[in-house]
């Protein structure tokens, strides 16, 4: 394009004001823009002339918004947790475990009894060592249990059925008949 | 600077088949810089002057095969990249019209948006000068100052007398001052 030399000239002979004006641009452009904008214009065309095909071929196609309707799953998101799963899962065994292990060993520690101390008691030296005071009182709590008979021995013995029926009365016999009929 | 091949080369290009597209690339490689800051001192907005060029470079490749050159190539392409920005300015005045945003047309705060905008600038003073003229007369000015356009080819892209666009020019200079004296 061809550009007039005088444009300085005309602008003083308007007025002095502007001999010191620059005809510089403050704004700024974004990087590349003018390296990517012959592409942008050719998808621009190509856009343009997919549009017209439609409007001769079906003009209420371009009417519909051509926006998907379905959407990509939201399992994929979850998948790298799963190694998120197995530390935790990870973490709650080993406390479990820790537990488990730190109860048995507790357990165990508070079990662990003498048995050989009782083994090798001397009771004689035990019931010498007893006063009598305390040998008296003892035994008149426990009278009761000392004087009364073991009401879980039986009284008498039966060696077979023969010997029970012995025992019985004939009155118990012909009741037993009856209630068994 | 790139290298540019004349306009009747690249037209010859254009016009045959075989080498339409790179005649067409060649045209966008060589005018794309000027088109983006007639439109982008209309607009101010970056986005908006990608929108309205990437407009306009599609309606010159729609209209580039009908061509005649009963006028110069490049005057043609001003002249659609002038009707399609005063046209989005247009819409954005209903816009806002519509939006009952009666204060200005925006075009100044845009300016004072900008993140490098300096007030006490001479340069930034002088944009906001140029977009308080009316946009005709912005039309002029920009023409005539920034692409030091002579008259005679503004006159044919305008479609106005040479006289009445340098009384304009005379006219839109003076008020800049002016605008720049008391601001």
């Amino acid at each position: 394009m061809y550009k007039d030399p005088n444009i300085q000239e005309e602008l003083q002979s308007i007025s002095p004001f502007w001999q010191t004006s620059t005809a510089l641009m403050p704004y700024q452009v974004p990087a590349n823009y003018f390296e990517e904008l012959p592409a942008l214009v050719r998808a621009g065309i190509e856009k343009e002339a997919v549009y017209n095909e439609m409007e001769l071929i079906a003009p209420l196609l371009n009417t519909i918004p051509k926006t998907t309707v379905y959407q990509k799953p939201v399992a994929k998101q979850n998948a790298p947790s799963k190694i998120f799963n197995i530390a935790k899962w990870s973490v709650a065994a080993a406390f479990i475990g820790f537990v488990a292990a730190g109860t048995f060993l507790y357990n165990s520690k508070t079990e662990k009894v003498d048995y050989a101390a009782y083994i090798h008691v001397d009771q004689k030296e035990i019931l010498q060592n007893i006063s009598d005071s305390t040998l008296l009182s003892y035994i008149d709590v426990h009278e009761k249990l000392i004087t009364t008979p073991d009401i879980s021995t039986p009284t008498y013995r039966f060696e077979n059925s023969e010997s029970l029926i012995e025992l019985s009365s004939d009155q118990e016999l012909l009741e037993y008949i009856e209630t068994s009929n | 600077m790139a290298l540019h091949l004349d306009d009747t080369s690249l037209l010859a290009q254009f016009q045959h088949p075989s080498t339409k597209e790179k005649g067409y690339t060649g045209i966008v490689k060589k005018y794309q810089e000027r088109l983006y800051w007639h439109i982008r001192r209309m607009l101010v907005d970056h986005e908006d002057t990608n929108d309205v060029l990437q407009q306009v470079l599609i309606k010159i490749w729609n209209g580039l095969e009908n061509f005649r050159e009963d006028s110069k190539l490049f005057t043609w392409m001003y002249r659609i990249a002038t009707n399609e920005t005063l046209t989005f300015i247009e819409k954005q005045k209903k816009r806002a019209t519509i939006s009952l945003d009666q204060e200005s047309d925006g075009f100044q705060d845009k300016i004072k948006a900008d993140e490098n905008f300096n007030a006490s600038q001479l340069i930034w003073k002088l944009q906001l000068a140029i977009k308080s003229l009316p946009e005709k007369q912005q039309l002029v000015f920009n023409l005539r100052y920034y692409d030091e356009m002579p008259y005679h080819q503004m006159s044919e892209l305008l479609e106005t007398s040479e006289g009445a666009l340098k009384a304009s020019y005379h006219h839109a200079a003076k008020k800049i001052e002016e605008f720049i004296k008391n601001n």
